[in-house]
């Protein structure tokens, strides 16, 4: 009996700005940086400015940075007979489907001398296909964790 | 379907060894590691130039070194103690425990802060490299301004002062870097579950000292920008001789060099209240009273310069306004005393080192804050202004209320940064020494700033004798005590007895929820405020 169970995961980063309050924030930065600039330059010292350009500019690339990241997320969806994970990182999106019965969720140790940090990696392939998932996002034990879950949805349909 | 948030993207997966980690570490905690080590460095050599100086007034007459070898010293002491000390051990904080207690993995944008860091030891070279450029009859020595870098002197100074310069502009990127990311960590990567007034009280001093450096950082680059140009490029915006105004220069540098007394307190009034509430073992008293009066005084910290200058010569109304504002200061700070006070009255209170240093701040900051009434007066400060009393205030407030201040957060800190326990009988010790010489160099120092000794003169009457002398002394033991400060620090980061996770009974936050010290990536798994 085929028994195919809708399913999808996603991690994603923790942002508690969002981009409305970023813009708000942005603004509010602007306000404070332009007013003095503009009261020292109405009094001659209009070096001021350019600086409280800079500083603005730094600001702005800052906030659209973590905007552009804000919506990086990596999810995986069982959908009837297919594995679908996609990856979006800044402004790239990619999206890798494979054949749910030919699919096998495993851990493998990438760990190396260099890396204090994550010890493995849960990796997805198919028919000579392959894809890293959760590489950012989450740690050891959750890709342990996500790889035994991902097992048994997987196993559920033979 | 489910959905599962997890910690902020780490972008640091190698952690390479040697040199190389240190040179090209994104981790928060390497770079508060440095930014601290870095800061402890600049204080011995801001305090060996300071006990040239006090050498020199140990006795009437010029003694040891001619008076523009002297306003050197004074001049890089300043800059150095203020710009390399001071303000990286706060921002050396804030890299080490904002991402901590707000339940981050790391700041939101490491390689910044990583690049904040590095542009440190070439200011610092900047500052100190003529003294060594002189000995080898290159350029005349270092800036002999003072650290107010006022025209005409400036204008008129050695290549001293265009490395104080390019080394201040150096010193405002690093600072801007810092605070866009204290801005973006503190608003974009805090838990699941802490709003803003859950943030403990240190993120919120950082926060307001992040505003504080937008506001101001560009006005110093503008005005120093402006002395360089004065000085090489034919303009005159400080030289009355051709249609400039020196005046505007002190308004310039004081618009930012006021809020830098709160850009370099305002971490330490953050902290100084969760050492209070870890060792009388209750809860801080009026969180939300001291983040207002936090606001308040960030808020009037940008509007109050001018009382640095009541002598030079303003209207009346601009007097009155600046005497008042400045004493409106006093307000909101009284409400911070009232809560850092209440928090401890009828707790189950203990004397470790870090509670020793916190009270004793409240005590001799209460100094530095009362004598600065005094001279916000503009009657009375006609007559200390440009005294040895201002000295004497302004190291109340900047050594007692600034660098204590810091003492006080390594000793809290310092088992959780290494995992073991410093000695608590020489911590105690380095604080008496500490409090008892620091007394003993600076009261005096009141004495012979009413009497009219004036400040950033080698020589003096011989009335002032006997009270230079005593401070001269104790100006040793004070920066001979700060050895054993050395010594202790060392000692701890080599071993000791293990520090447990909490470390303290009564320490209450996230920081304290991971091992001491903590792993090299914090948070692995979102902690969630409830």
């Amino acid at each position: 009996m085929l028994l195919v169970m809708d399913c999808k995961i996603v991690a994603r980063p923790n942002n508690s700005l969002s981009p409305e309050n970023s813009l708000k924030l942005m603004v509010l930065l602007a306000i404070i940086a332009l007013v003095i600039a503009l009261g020292f330059t109405h009094i001659g010292a209009w070096l001021v400015l350019p600086f409280a350009g800079l500083e603005l500019a730094a600001f702005a690339y800052a906030f659209y940075y973590i905007y552009l990241h804000s919506s990086d997320y990596e999810s995986i969806a069982i959908e009837d007979d297919k594995i679908i994970v996609e990856k979006r990182n800044f402004k790239e999106t990619s999206i890798t489907e494979f054949q749910r019965y030919w699919t096998q969720v495993h851990v493998r140790d990438v760990i190396n001398n260099k890396s204090l940090a994550s010890k493995n990696g849960l990796f997805i392939s198919s028919r000579g296909k392959e894809i890293e998932f959760g590489k950012y996002f989450i740690d050891d034990e959750q890709r342990v964790t996500l790889a035994r879950e991902l097992k048994q949805k997987l196993q559920s349909i033979h | 379907m489910s959905t599962t948030t997890v910690a902020h993207d780490e972008v640091h997966h190698d952690h390479p060894s040697g040199i190389m980690r240190w040179l090209t570490t994104t981790n928060h905690k390497d770079i508060g590691t440095m930014y601290l080590t870095f800061s402890l460095v600049m204080f011995l050599v801001g305090g060996a130039m300071v006990l040239g100086i006090r050498a020199e007034l140990f006795q009437p007459g010029l003694q040891l070194m001619n008076p523009d070898f002297y306003n050197q010293l004074i001049g890089v002491h300043a800059l150095i103690m203020i710009f390399a000390a001071l303000m990286p051990a706060a921002t050396g904080f804030a890299n080490w425990m904002i991402p901590l207690q707000i339940g981050a993995p790391d700041m939101a944008l490491p390689r910044l802060n990583n690049w904040g860091f590095w542009l440190l030891p070439p200011s610092a070279i900047l500052l100190t490299l003529p003294f060594t450029l002189a000995l080898f009859g290159i350029g005349d020595g270092a800036i002999a301004t003072g650290w107010t870098f006022y025209p005409p002197l400036s204008v008129q100074g050695g290549i001293g002062v265009d490395f104080a310069i390019f080394a201040v502009h150096l010193l405002g990127v690093s600072s801007v870097m810092g605070s866009i990311n204290i801005i973006v960590t503190l608003f974009n990567m805090r838990a699941p579950g802490m709003t803003l007034m859950k943030m403990p009280m240190f993120a919120w001093g950082w926060l307001i000292t992040a505003f504080l450096l937008v506001a101001t950082i560009p006005v110093l680059a503008g005005a120093v920008t402006m002395l360089l140009t004065d000085r090489h490029f034919g303009t005159h915006f400080f030289d009355a001789a051709g249609g400039g105004d020196p005046i505007m220069f002190q308004h310039l540098f004081w618009f930012f060099g006021h809020p830098e007394v709160y850009i370099l307190l305002l971490p330490v009034w953050g902290f100084i209240p969760q050492i209070l509430q870890t060792f009388s073992r209750k809860p801080m008293y009026g969180y939300k009273a001291q983040v207002y009066s936090l606001w308040a005084i960030g808020a009037l910290a940008v509007v109050v310069w001018a009382h640095h200058f009541f002598t030079a010569g303003m209207p009346v109304p601009a007097l009155l306004y600046f005497m008042y504002s400045t004493m409106a200061i006093s307000l909101p700070l009284a409400v911070l005393f009232f809560c850092w006070i209440k928090t401890m009255w009828k707790g189950s209170m203990t004397f470790e080192t870090p509670m020793l240093f916190a009270v004793g701040w409240i005590i001799l900051f209460g100094i530095g804050g009362l004598t600065g009434l005094v001279l916000a007066d503009v009657a009375a400060d006609a007559q200390y202004h440009n005294s040895y009393f201002v000295v004497a205030h302004f190291h109340y407030t900047l050594f007692a209320g600034g660098i204590m201040g810091i003492m006080a957060g390594v000793y809290y800190w310092l088992p959780k940064m290494t995992g073991n326990m410093y000695d608590e009988t020489l911590g105690k010790w380095h604080f008496w020494l500490t409090a008892i010489s620091f007394n003993l160099t600076f009261i005096p120092q009141f004495f012979v700033g009413l009497a009219g000794m004036p400040r950033r003169i080698p020589d003096y009457a011989l009335q002032f004798a006997e009270f230079n002398m005593i401070s001269s002394i104790a100006a040793f033991a004070l920066g001979l005590s700060q050895l054993l400060f050395v010594y202790v620090i060392i000692k701890c980061v080599k071993g000791g007895k293990k520090a447990t996770d909490k470390v303290w009974e009564g320490a209450e936050g996230l920081e304290w929820t991971l091992p001491s010290p903590p792993p090299y990536h914090s948070f692995t798994e979102q902690p969630v405020i409830k």
